[in-house]
């Protein structure tokens, strides 16, 4: 059921207007199809990251990170200037993205997105448990919120 | 004759050197991608120089060739730490 095509959906639309049957039908496939591309994504994080050590606090978006990072020992100074003008950077560019722009497709985004975690972990781990550890369990939730148009904007507007 | 103070005389070459630089392209993604695989690889690799050249084998792993003729991988583990060996594939 999850691996049906989810695609033929959106296509004929004009049927959604033929019966309230039918647009039922066609909103719980819809909701069905959202529920597997969920899910979809989540089995790509839990099989890179799946051993994220227990946290007690979780980080939930790159504001907690950047502040968890200015706060911690493990990183020093300029490098902690470094990290936080690529976050804002990699902030700047979702920003334009959710505008329209065309610069960078959403998996470009992403991957600059995972290379930026890559070097924030990096210098983090060893050094800093607890926020290496917390930066681990965050890593899709925060991709999920940079994504997402909605949720993004609401936070970052 | 009266000469032009030193100051009128200068004046022009003090404005073309303040002008403000054009406005730089934003970086493609192939860029943004080496910068941040040099960056990553500097405290590791501090001789290795710019990235020449990187493939991506899968989510999180990394194929990188150093300036400087090294080759390593980078890779996340399971449990999220950022792993740096010498590639053993070429």
């Amino acid at each position: 059921m999850l691996d049906m095509p989810c695609h033929f959906v959106m296509r004929p639309l004009f049927l959604l207007r033929a019966t309230p049957a039918l647009a039922a039908a066609a909103a719980l496939i819809l909701a069905l199809c959202g529920g597997a591309a969920r899910a979809a994504g989540e089995d790509t994080h839990a099989a890179v990251l799946h051993a994220c050590p227990k946290v007690q606090q979780e980080i939930v978006d790159l504001d907690m990170l950047a502040e968890g990072l200015k706060n911690s020992g493990a990183v020093g100074m300029f490098e902690k200037l470094r990290l936080k003008s690529a976050i804002d950077e990699l902030i700047g560019r979702f920003k334009a993205f959710h505008r329209g722009a065309t610069q960078y497709t959403l998996a470009e985004l992403q991957e600059q997105y995972e290379l930026l975690m890559m070097r924030i972990a990096h210098q983090l781990q060893d050094k800093d448990l607890a926020l290496h550890g917390q930066l681990c369990n965050a890593w899709g939730s925060i991709w999920a919120t940079l994504q997402d148009r909605g949720r993004f904007m609401e936070k970052f507007s | 004759m009266r000469r032009a103070p030193l100051a009128l005389i200068a004046l022009p070459w003090l404005l073309a050197g303040c002008q403000m630089p054009p406005a730089l392209a934003p970086p493609s993604h192939a860029e943004i991608v080496r910068s941040e695989l040099r960056q990553l690889l500097a405290s590791d690799h501090p001789s290795g120089g710019a990235v020449r050249l990187y493939s991506r084998s899968g989510r999180l792993d990394y194929r990188v060739e150093c300036a400087s003729g090294q080759v390593c991988r980078v890779r996340v583990s399971a449990d999220g730490h950022v792993i740096v060996t010498p590639y053993a594939g070429h």
